[in-house]
């Protein structure tokens, strides 16, 4: 799946990744290839502008780390970034919800 | 030839990023340890050092994509909340410095020591609000690195303008018909116009730092 098929979901796919533990860029790519079985794979340097806005938005943090001889900038969840990726976990289900109700044909089990 | 690949790409990433110096620094830093890492995993893949290198190029994507990418995700649109407030209180002190400068300059009692205090703060105000405009946030270093230039540039004229002012006085004389004392005035108001917003500068740039 390229980037333009992710746009609108992309922010709340990468404070997922770091929602367990601090990921450098990297390790972020990787972890969204493997929890989507492969199916996520946009050009790795364009998820750094997203992770930039995003820590200008106070929902990551980071912070340069020493692994081995190589310097690598690790990002972290804030707790604003907490409270944003339970937004649109919930905003998510509802949509999706919505989605396959409509697509089977049968009324949505959540309240809009 | 792996690493000149590398240092080239990252070159030509620094050359098309459109940020400040520490934000550009950091993003080819960023870039080349993702690099380096996907390098690492071809190799570990049992690739050859060049097609691991080639892969992991294509992986990040070109670097005018990703340049362009932050640009649009860094760079506020022309109206935004933010870029209209800064741009608001810069405006806002430069009005104030017409006020305040002028008083500051009383207490400079060399001519030349009211060149330098007007376009030092001149020359760097007019980097911030061109910051302002560009990156939607005023940026301490780029302002402070260039502003030797304007500085000297602006001295110089000014400093003659002051030597004219007083030769004016003592002579009685007009330069060009243009009263020298006219010409002393236009260049104060001039440099005092964009005067002070340094302090705003500094205030500003030390708040965004602590958010």
């Amino acid at each position: 799946m390229k980037g333009e098929a992710l746009k609108g979901h992309l922010d709340g796919l990468l404070l997922a990744t770091v929602r367990g533990c601090p990921r450098h860029g990297y390790g972020i790519v990787e972890e969204l290839r493997r929890l989507s079985a492969g199916l996520f794979d946009l050009p790795e340097g364009t998820i750094y502008p997203a992770l930039h806005r995003l820590e200008s938005e106070g929902l990551l943090a980071s912070r340069w780390e020493m692994e081995g001889n190589r310097r690598r900038r690790v990002y972290v969840l804030t707790p604003s970034g907490r409270a944003a990726l339970s937004k649109r976990r919930r905003a998510w289900d509802e949509f999706a919800s919505a989605v396959t109700a409509v697509l089977e044909g049968k009324p949505c089990a959540i309240p809009s | 030839m792996c690493d000149s690949e590398l240092t080239a790409f990252l070159e030509g990433l620094r050359v098309r990023l459109r940020c400040d110096a520490a934000r550009r620094d950091r993003i080819v830093e960023e870039a080349r340890a993702h690099i380096q890492d996907a390098c690492a995993r071809g190799l570990a893949r049992g690739l050859s050092r060049e097609d691991a290198m080639h892969d992991a190029l294509a992986a990040f994507g070109s670097a005018e994509e990703v340049a362009q990418r932050f640009a649009k995700e860094l760079r506020p649109p022309f109206f935004s909340n933010r870029r209209s407030r800064h741009l608001c209180l810069a405006l806002a002190a430069q009005a104030g410095s017409l006020v305040a400068v002028p008083i500051l300059l009383r207490f400079a009692s060399q001519p030349v020591a009211k060149c330098l205090i007007s376009a030092m703060f001149a020359s760097i105000g007019a980097f911030m609000v061109a910051d302002i405009v560009q990156l939607g946030r005023p940026a301490l270093r780029r302002p402070l690195s260039w502003a030797l230039i304007p500085y000297l540039a602006l001295t110089v004229p000014f400093a003659l303008a002051n030597f004219l002012h007083r030769s004016a006085e003592k002579m009685k004389f007009d330069v060009l018909g243009i009263p020298a004392t006219s010409v002393h005035s236009a260049l104060v108001a001039l440099f005092v116009v964009l005067a002070m917003t340094t302090v705003l500068e500094i205030i500003l740039t030390r708040r965004l730092a602590r958010a």
